[in-house]
């Protein structure tokens, strides 16, 4: 069987270097993964990935980067074998590589879609023009990031008036005639 | 400045008191009088010289009508010599002005912007443009912006939070402009900014409020805040907005009724109020301190519509703020204060609708102790905006039941009690013509006294109004229009005021803010039974009396027309062919002043991908990521819920967005989790249909 034409493309990534995989020739098991690959799968998660990333509005080479970076992870890892899919393979790895950059890294039980979004987030404050006061953001109890929209609370006392009615004139003039 | 106490500002005694009370006096004079005489006419005129119960209920109509439509003569014939001598003895600007608020030191200001299921794009176009203009004013670090949400529809809410963020982005207005969406909308508008008031107004001096269509120039912003801070007695400023920015044909004849003849009224009600005069709601600065203090509102005792939540909470919070000495201005000679009409007819009378409610809640409040005499009347005048139309239909229905009397029943010479005299009907119609001609000119006076002011004064000049004789083309078209306009509006005042007196109360709508046309359908819907009752009084009065027909015939031509005229009137290409042929032109239009060029070019068209809110959130990894970053986390949530959550993703992840309800779209979209795993699964569907569907193919 061929080499699925997106894996074909793909030039080696630099591993991570704490990974087990750390120095092995990734084109190796992109072969290996073709094998047992539907072709159109793989061109799928090529095309998604890099859909994704473009929606980012990263620069190209940075896309191309992060695309290769991803399912060139996504070949090696075990699920592969076991028959998941290349775009839930691809997809989950570049997650888990943007929730790596994210900072601060979320604690708790965040998923790394959850952790992604950090980062999601803090790249899309990065594009504008203005940096961001570090007092815009803030951190909750699950590690997620959240934009304080409001200044804090300082709590004032405001109750409502009495609507205290005077009284109706016929009732006036009833006491000029002796009733009340 | 600090806030005075209540001594000082009892121990202020201000000069303008005297001449209210005055002012106050004088008013009531001129109505009783001319009142008295118009009604001693109407007895005239009557056949039975009001002899009959009929009669007596023709004329005591005849005379709350007639007292009703005085005042705003008085009011304009008022305004219009205070601007034409330019008498500005007790303008709050010129009193300011010779305390020095030119040059007054700014105090910490908020400006709020409450709003409710609005199109956010408009919101905060209007608020990024506010932003920038005071930006340029070089005073911005005195001011901090909040926008105030008490929107109920989750897609709504998303998009504002999208625009809040973008805008802060854009900006670097991050620390700001704020944003808060409440979760418990108690007491509406009111309760929203007395939320604000509690939790976050202590930080600040002044809070300036905005409607969601509000923009003001930066200029002026400051300026309210130096009046403020050189006049501590002041509790509310009032702007007078200017309507502007919308093109169908009713709202250019509004904008340009609004900024003909709004100028005289608001400086005639500014001459007979002075310090106890009304605040609008919107576009008006306020002092916090007083309106925590004095200003928050309780429920009205007794069950809606006329008790529980006051609805026209700003006439309320102007008449208590005043009762606790606090002045009350309208600063009618200030610019750079801007709002929008609605586009149709029948979007103005949804919102009349919601106002007459709010209105006649103050008959409940009429009574209250220690208001100002001019706050008391300002609740009447709130009622009579409504009740008024009823008065009128009344009378045009006992009118007619007086021919329907004198052609069908034979004329009684004798009364039942012993007479040496017959009673001889006696008609007049030289003197209902005088009668007519007189009130005609209550009505149509302040229209020609105002052409004559912008001719005179020419400020702002005529050619800005398209010329002398696109000027007085439109008022003459504009006078048709209201003439026909009237009726309609009538008919529908009627039925509002007794819908609410029978109990039916008011849903919280939002409004219509962007330029939608009636279609024939709605319009069918809405004016049909009109157009079938007018055709019936009118067939029966020609039956009854052919002369008495076209006494009533501008009244039912009118309502005989309104189908298309509610349609035509709403037509966008109408108004722009208008607009083309420089009628009904206003200088908002001709020369836009900076603010609403820059609201215009803000307001840049959504592309077809961002259209779609709730598929957008799930699917763009940005959007996603800010709404999130939006949303509390939830600590603990009940089993069913979480199911149902569970339920809802993967109906979402098999059958696609489109399968989901408005209801499944707002769970989904207010759990972080839901979230989560909705923007990881989308990416991942392999399936070209479903992937189409949510917008990745």
């Amino acid at each position: 069987m061929e080499l699925p034409a997106a894996a074909a493309t793909l030039s080696p990534p630099p591993a991570p270097a704490d990974s087990d995989d750390a120095g092995r020739r990734l084109p190796v098991r992109c072969c290996e993964a073709a094998t047992v690959a539907p072709l159109d799968d793989w061109r799928l998660a090529s095309e998604r990935v890099r859909a994704y990333l473009a929606r980012l509005d990263l620069d190209p080479g940075e896309v191309r980067e992060l695309a290769e970076a991803a399912i060139a992870a996504a070949a090696r890892e075990p699920a592969w074998a076991s028959g998941e899919g290349a775009v839930t393979l691809v997809m989950d790895a570049l997650t888990a590589m943007l929730a790596r950059r994210a900072e601060p890294t979320p604690t708790g039980a965040a998923t790394p879609t959850a952790a992604s979004a950090i980062w999601r987030l803090r790249n899309w404050l990065a594009a504008g023009k203005h940096p961001v006061p570090e007092t815009a953001l803030e951190t909750d109890a699950a590690g997620h990031l959240r934009f304080a929209a409001m200044p804090p609370i300082r709590r004032i006392n405001m109750a409502p008036v009495k609507i205290d009615r005077r009284p109706a004139p016929w009732r006036w003039l009833g006491r000029l005639w002796g009733a009340g | 400045m600090a806030p005075l106490s209540r001594k000082q500002l009892r121990a202020a005694n201000p000069h303008w008191r005297r001449a209210a009370t005055l002012r106050h006096l004088v008013l009531f004079v001129l109505l009783a009088i001319q009142t008295t005489i118009a009604g001693e006419y109407m007895i005239q005129i009557l056949p039975y010289h009001g002899q009959t119960w009929l009669e007596i209920a023709i004329i005591a109509t005849f005379i709350a009508l007639f007292a009703w439509i005085s005042v705003g003569f008085w009011t304009a014939l008022a305004g219009f010599f205070t601007l034409l001598f330019n008498a500005r003895w007790h303008a709050i600007t010129r009193i300011c002005k010779a305390r020095g608020s030119d040059s007054a030191a700014l105090a910490p200001t908020a400006i709020l912007m409450p709003v409710y299921n609005e199109d956010a794009r408009r919101v905060f176009a209007g608020l990024r443009t506010t932003y920038l203009s005071l930006q340029a004013t070089g005073q911005l670090d005195h001011f901090h912006f909040f926008v105030l949400s008490d929107t109920t529809d989750a897609v709504r809410g998303v998009e504002e939070e999208l625009e809040w963020a973008a805008m802060c982005r854009e900006l670097g207005a991050f620390g700001r402009v704020h944003y808060r969406r409440r979760r418990t909308h108690i007491k509406r508008k009111s309760g929203n900014i007395a939320d604000f008031c509690r939790r976050w107004g202590s930080q600040f001096r002044y809070m300036i409020i905005f409607d969601a269509d509000s923009v003001m120039a930066g200029t002026t912003l400051v300026r309210m805040v130096q009046m403020m801070e050189v006049r501590p007695e002041a509790g509310i400023i009032q702007t007078p907005p200017v309507t502007a920015n919308r093109i169908s044909l009713f709202a250019r004849i509004q904008q340009f009724a609004n900024r003909v003849y709004g100028p005289m009224f608001t400086a005639g009600i500014h001459f007979w109020q002075l310090g106890e005069a009304y605040y609008w709601g919107h576009n008006a600065i306020i002092r916090i301190k007083p309106f925590v203090e004095h200003c928050a509102l309780s429920r009205l005792p007794g069950e809606p519509p006329l008790g529980g939540e006051i609805l026209s909470h700003d006439f309320v919070e102007a008449a208590l703020m005043r009762r606790a000495g606090w002045e009350v201005w309208v600063a009618y000679d200030l610019g750079g204060s801007y709002e929008e009409t609605p586009p149709t007819l029948l979007d103005e009378l949804k919102r009349d609708r919601r106002w007459c409610q709010g209105n006649l809640q103050h008959l409940r409040l009429m009574g209250m102790k220690g208001l100002a005499s001019a706050h008391r009347a300002m609740f009447i005048n709130g009622v009579m905006a409504y009740t008024s139309a009823m008065i009128w239909l009344l009378f045009l229905v006992l009118s007619t039941a007086e021919v329907a009397v004198q052609a069908l029943v034979p004329t009684q010479y004798f009364s039942s009690k012993p007479s040496l005299f017959p009673i001889w009907p006696e008609w007049h119609p030289d003197w209902a013509l005088a009668l007519v001609a007189s009130t005609a000119a209550l009505l149509f006076l302040p229209k020609l006294l105002s052409w004559l002011l912008l001719l005179v004064k020419r400020n702002p000049p005529v050619r800005l109004f398209g010329g002398f004789f696109a000027l007085s083309v439109s008022v003459v078209f504009e006078t048709v229009v209201a003439s026909l306009l009237a009726p309609i509006r009538m008919l529908f005042h009627t039925k509002f005021v007794l819908t609410t007196l029978l109990g039916r109360q008011v849903k919280w709508g939002s409004q219509v803010r962007e330029d939608a046309e009636t279609d024939w359908l709605t319009a069918i819907r809405y004016h049909g039974g009109a157009t079938i009752i007018a055709i019936a009084w009118a067939a029966g009065v020609y039956w009854l009396n052919p002369s008495f027909f076209w006494w009533l015939a501008p009244i039912v031509i009118a309502l005989v027309f309104s189908v298309p005229l509610s349609v035509y009137f709403s037509r966008v290409r109408l108004g722009r062919l208008t607009r083309h042929l420089k009628l009904f032109s206003i200088p908002e239009e001709i020369v836009p002043p900076p603010e609403l060029a820059a609201l215009n070019e803000h307001l840049a068209p959504l592309d077809a991908r961002q259209a779609d809110v709730f598929r957008h959130t799930i699917v763009d990894p940005h959007t996603n990521a800010i709404h999130i970053a939006m949303l509390r986390l939830k600590t603990s949530m009940p089993p069913e819920k979480a199911k149902r959550l569970q339920r809802l993703r993967t109906k979402a992840l098999t059958l696609g967005p489109n399968k989901l309800t408005e209801l499944d779209k707002s769970d989904l979209l207010q759990d972080i989790d839901s979230l989560n795993a909705l923007h990881r699964g989308v990416w991942q569907i392999r399936d070209p249909g479903l992937s189409a569907e949510w917008g990745l193919a």
